[in-house]
C-alpha cells in the first residue's frame, strides 16, 4: 500500500511540478499542500524542514527534502524506475543531461537590470540552449521519436516537459513564447506529454497565465 | 558476475574520484583508463556527450557523473533496496551536489584577487552553514557517517569534495578551513582510514591526492 504523501511547496510549478506530474501519471494519491510567499515565513518557522527549504515530501509523517530525491522517490512509487541497473543508469544519464538545461538559465535570475537580464537570456537561447536542444532532439529520435528513453514516458520526459513549458509560458523575459518553433521534435515532445491523459487532466481548467504553456502548444 | 568496466577520465581526481572510491570500496574490478590533457582532443569525439567521465560497461558507454556514480554505488552494494532509505541517500547526495556547486561560478572569475575574495565569502557564509548542517546529519546518524554506522555514497561524495577543496588546486581558499569544522575533518579522516581508501593513496607522497590521506 502506498505511503501517505503530502507535498509541501509554493502555489507555482517551480521545483515541485515534475513530482506532481510523475505522481499523477502513476495514479499515486498525494496531498498537494501549496502556499503563498506571504505565508512562507510562518510555515518555515513552525515546520521542522530538514534544510529549511521546500519542496519537501512528507512520507507517513517523515520529511524528505531535495527536489531530485523527491522526484526519484515519486518515480519509484509511480512505477517509472527501471529495476535493471543498466537501464536505470541510462535513464539517469538522460535525466542528468536534460536537468543541466535548467542550470543554463540559473545565472540569469539574479541579474537586476532588466535589459541585461533579457540580453543574457537571449545569449543562452542562441548558444548553449541551442546546442542542448539539438542533442535532446537526437536523443528523442534515437529512442524512436516519441519519448526520451523509448516508447513510454519516464522521469526525464517530465523534466523536459516542465522545462519547455516554463520557458515559453511568458514569465521568462528574454525568452520568446515561440521558442520551440525552431525545435519541432522538442515541440512535438512537449505536446505529446501534454496530451497524456493524466497531464491533460492536471491543466484542463487552465484558461490563462503561465500554466497555459503546460497544455498543447499551437 | 560484475560487468567489464572501463572508466575514462583525466589523470586527476575531479569528477571520477567518487566513482573510483566506491568501486574500490565494493571490491569491484575496473580499468581506470586515465589520460593526460594533451590526449583529450583526440578522445573527445569518441565520448557520447563529448565529455568525461564516461564508464564503459561491457563495451557500452555511460555518461553523466551522477548516472555513473549511482551505477557504481549499486555495483558496490551501496544503494539501499528500500525506497525510503534510497530517498534519504539521494537527499544527502543532492545536498552535497548543491554544496559543491557553490564554487562552480568562482572558476569563471578571471581576476585572482576577486576569485579569492569570492571563495572566502563562500567559506565564511554558505559553506559554513552547509558544513554545520552536515555535522548535524553525521551526529544524528550516530557520529560516524552521514547515513548510519557504515559509509554510503554521500560519504564518498563528501570525502571527494572536502579533499578537493583543500588539495591546493582551488586557489584563494582560506587556510585551516577544516580546523573550523572539526566534525567534517573527522569524517574526512574516518573515510581516509577505510582500508580500501588507504590503499588507493598509499603510494602518494605529493600533489593534489595528498589531501585524500588523513589530514593532520
Amino acid at each position: 500500500m502506498s505511503p501517505k504523501l503530502k507535498l509541501w511547496y509554493f502555489n507555482l510549478p517551480g521545483r515541485a511540478e515534475v513530482t506532481r506530474l510523475i505522481l499523477n501519471y502513476g495514479s499515486v494519491p498525494f496531498e498537494d499542500y501549496t502556499f503563498t510567499f506571504e505565508e512562507w515565513n510562518d510555515i518555515k518557522a513552525k515546520a521542522n524542514l530538514p534544510f529549511g527549504q521546500v519542496p519537501v515530501m512528507e512520507v507517513d509523517g517523515k520529511m524528505l527534502a531535495q527536489s531530485s530525491a523527491i522526484e526519484r522517490y515519486a518515480a519509484k512509487l509511480a512505477g517509472l524506475a527501471p529495476s535493471d541497473p543498466w537501464e536505470a543508469a541510462k535513464v539517469d544519464e538522460v535525466l542528468g543531461f536534460v536537468a543541466e538545461a535548467n542550470d543554463l538559465f540559473a545565472a540569469t535570475y539574479g541579474i537586476k537590470d532588466a535589459d541585461a537580464k533579457i540580453k543574457a537570456r537571449q545569449e543562452v537561447c542562441a548558444g548553449p540552449l541551442k546546442d542542448k536542444f539539438a542533442k535532446v532532439t537526437q536523443m528523442i529520435e534515437a529512442a524512436g521519436g516519441e519519448f526520451l528513453t523509448g516508447s513510454k514516458p519516464t522521469h526525464p520526459d517530465f523534466v523536459l516537459f516542465k522545462l519547455t513549458s516554463g520557458l515559453v509560458g511568458g514569465t521568462m523575459d528574454g525568452v520568446p513564447t515561440d521558442l520551440l518553433d525552431a525545435y519541432p521534435v522538442i515541440k512535438a515532445h512537449h505536446n505529446r506529454v501534454a496530451a497524456l491523459p493524466t497531464v491533460a487532466k492536471m491543466y484542463e481548467k487552465v484558461t490563462e497565465g503561465p500554466y497555459l504553456a503546460y497544455k498543447a502548444l499551437p | 558476475m560484475s560487468p567489464n568496466l572501463k572508466l575514462h577520465y583525466f589523470d586527476f581526481p575531479g569528477r571520477a574520484e567518487a566513482t573510483r572510491l566506491m568501486l574500490n570500496y565494493g571490491g569491484i574490478p575496473f580499468e581506470d583508463a586515465t589520460f593526460q590533457r594533451e590526449q583529450w582532443a583526440s578522445l573527445k569525439p569518441k565520448m557520447p556527450f563529448g565529455q568525461v567521465p564516461v564508464l564503459e560497461v561491457d563495451g557500452k558507454m555511460l555518461a553523466q557523473t551522477s548516472a555513473i556514480e549511482r551505477y557504481a554505488a549499486k555495483l558496490a552494494g551501496l544503494a539501499p533496496a528500500d525506497p525510503w532509505e534510497a530517498a534519504k541517500v539521494d537527499e544527502a547526495a543532492a545536498y552535497l551536489t548543491e554544496t559543491a556547486e557553490l564554487f562552480m561560478p568562482t572558476f569563471a572569475i578571471q581576476d585572482a584577487e576577486a576569485r579569492a575574495k569570492a571563495r572566502q565569502e563562500l567559506c565564511a557564509g554558505p559553506l559554513k552553514e552547509k558544513f554545520a548542517r552536515m555535522a548535524e546529519m553525521i551526529e544524528a546518524a550516530g557520529g560516524e557517517f552521514l547515513g548510519g554506522p557504515k559509509p554510503g555514497y554521500p560519504d564518498f561524495a563528501l570525502f571527494s569534495f572536502v579533499s578537493w577543496l583543500v588539495c591546493g588546486a582551488v586557489d584563494g581558499m582560506p587556510s585551516g578551513l577544516l580546523d573550523a569544522h572539526p566534525a567534517i575533518k573527522a569524517h574526512h579522516n574516518r573515510v581516509a582510514a577505510l582500508p580500501t581508501v588507504t590503499k588507493m593513496y598509499e603510494s602518494v607522497t605529493e600533489g593534489p591526492r595528498l589531501s585524500y590521506k588523513p589530514l593532520p
